[in-house]
C-alpha cells in the first residue's frame, strides 16, 4: 500500500513557512526547491506563494529601522562621502592631517 | 596557541553543517579612474585602457553580526600584463601588474522597502601592487636593473634575481561608500555602491628581495569609486 505523503506538510517547507527560506539548511537548498515544484505541482500554489510574502515581511520587518550604534554609523559615513564629494565639486583640500609636517 | 587554533577551526568546521551562518558572497566589477604616471610616461608598457586602467573585478564575503550591521572582506583587483616589452639593455621580458585592494568593510543598512536597502560602508584598506616580470637567464639582474630604471633615475644593483621574480609595495588606507541593493529574491540581489578611497602609497617604498626599490608613481589617493555585484546570501 503505498502512502502518499503531502509535500507542502514537509519539515522543511515548515521550517520555511515559520523561519524564512534563508533558515532552509545549504546542504537541504535542492531538495526544498524540488519540494517547492511538488507542493505547486500538487494543487497548493497558495501555500509557495505565502511562504514567499512571509519571506519578504519578515526580512523587511526585521531591518526596515536601524538598531543601536548602526543608525551613527551611517550618520558617520553619510558625512564623510558628502564631505569628500563637496571638497571634489568645490575643488578644496579634503585631507585630514593629524600631524602637520614641519615645512 | 597552535593548539587552540586548531581548536577553533575545528570548531568553525563543526558548526558550519549544523548551524545557519549569516553569509552572503559578492561578485561583481568595480571603476575608478587613478592617474598611474610611472606607466604612462614609458612607450614601453600597454597603452592605458578601460580594461587595465579603469576596471576591478571585485569579490567579496559579508557576515551579518548584528540586526543591521555586517563585516567582511571584499577585494578589487586591477591586472595589466604584455608579453615581449622592451628594455634599455635590448632585453624583452614579460610584464605583469596587480593592484589589489583589500577592504575590511564595516557596513550598516536597513530596508527602505521589501526589495530595497540601503547601506553605508566604512572601510580601512589594504592595498598591495606586484609588478612581476618573467625574463631570460643568465640577464635576470641586468633586465630587473634596467627595467627599474624606469621609475628612478640613476643605476640600481641588485642581488642575483630568479627567471621570475616580483617586485612588491603595500600600503594601507581608507574609504566610505554609500550603497542601494535590490533583492532579486530573498536570498540574490544586485548591489550598487558609490563612494571614495584615499591610500597612502609611496613609490618608494617598493621591495624586491628584500632590497629597497623605486617604483612606478601612482596617484590613487582620493579616488571615487563605483561597484556593481551581485550578491548571494547563504543566510
Amino acid at each position: 500500500m503505498e502512502i502518499q505523503s503531502n509535500p507542502c506538510s514537509h519539515p522543511l517547507i515548515k521550517l520555511a513557512r515559520e523561519r524564512g527560506v534563508k533558515s532552509i539548511p545549504i546542504k537541504d537548498i535542492l531538495k526544498y526547491r524540488k519540494l517547492i515544484k511538488e507542493c505547486e505541482n500538487n494543487g497548493n500554489p497558495a501555500v509557495v506563494e505565502q511562504i514567499l510574502m512571509m519571506d519578504w515581511e519578515r526580512d523587511f520587518k526585521r531591518s526596515k529601522t536601524m538598531a543601536s550604534w548602526t543608525s551613527t554609523h551611517a550618520m558617520f559615513v553619510m558625512t564623510t562621502i558628502g564631505y569628500y564629494y563637496m571638497a571634489k565639486v568645490l575643488d578644496i583640500p579634503y585631507d585630514v592631517t593629524f600631524f602637520p609636517k614641519d615645512e | 596557541m597552535k593548539s587552540q587554533i586548531q581548536v577553533l577551526l575545528l570548531f568553525f568546521l563543526i558548526t558550519w553543517g549544523y548551524s545557519q551562518p549569516k553569509l552572503s558572497f559578492d561578485l561583481g566589477v568595480g571603476i575608478y579612474q587613478p592617474t598611474l604616471t610611472g606607466f604612462d610616461e614609458d612607450v614601453a608598457f600597454p597603452g592605458k585602457d578601460f580594461i587595465n586602467r579603469n576596471l576591478l573585478g571585485n569579490w567579496g564575503v559579508y557576515y551579518e553580526f548584528f540586526y543591521n550591521a555586517r563585516i567582511g572582506m571584499s577585494t578589487l583587483t586591477s591586472i595589466d600584463s604584455k608579453d615581449g616589452i622592451g628594455l634599455e639593455n635590448q632585453s624583452e621580458v614579460d610584464f605583469t601588474r596587480r593592484i589589489i585592494y583589500r577592504f575590511f568593510p564595516v557596513q550598516t543598512f536597513f530596508r527602505w522597502r521589501p526589495r530595497i536597502e540601503l547601506n553605508f560602508t566604512l572601510m580601512p584598506i589594504w592595498g598591495r601592487s606586484v609588478i612581476s616580470l618573467d625574463t631570460s637567464p643568465p640577464k635576470q639582474s641586468e633586465d630587473w636593473g634596467s627595467f627599474l630604471t624606469k621609475f628612478t633615475d640613476g643605476d640600481v644593483t641588485l642581488k642575483d634575481m630568479d627567471a621570475s621574480d616580483a617586485m612588491v609595495t603595500n600600503w594601507f588606507g581608507y574609504g566610505s561608500m554609500l550603497g542601494f541593493r535590490f533583492y532579486l529574491t530573498s536570498r540574490m540581489a544586485i548591489d550598487f555602491k558609490s563612494g571614495f578611497m584615499n591610500n597612502q602609497y609611496d613609490e618608494k617604498k617598493w621591495t624586491l628581495r628584500d632590497q629597497k626599490v623605486t617604483g612606478p608613481k601612482m596617484k590613487i589617493d582620493g579616488l571615487p569609486i563605483f561597484s556593481l555585484k551581485l550578491s548571494y546570501g547563504f543566510r
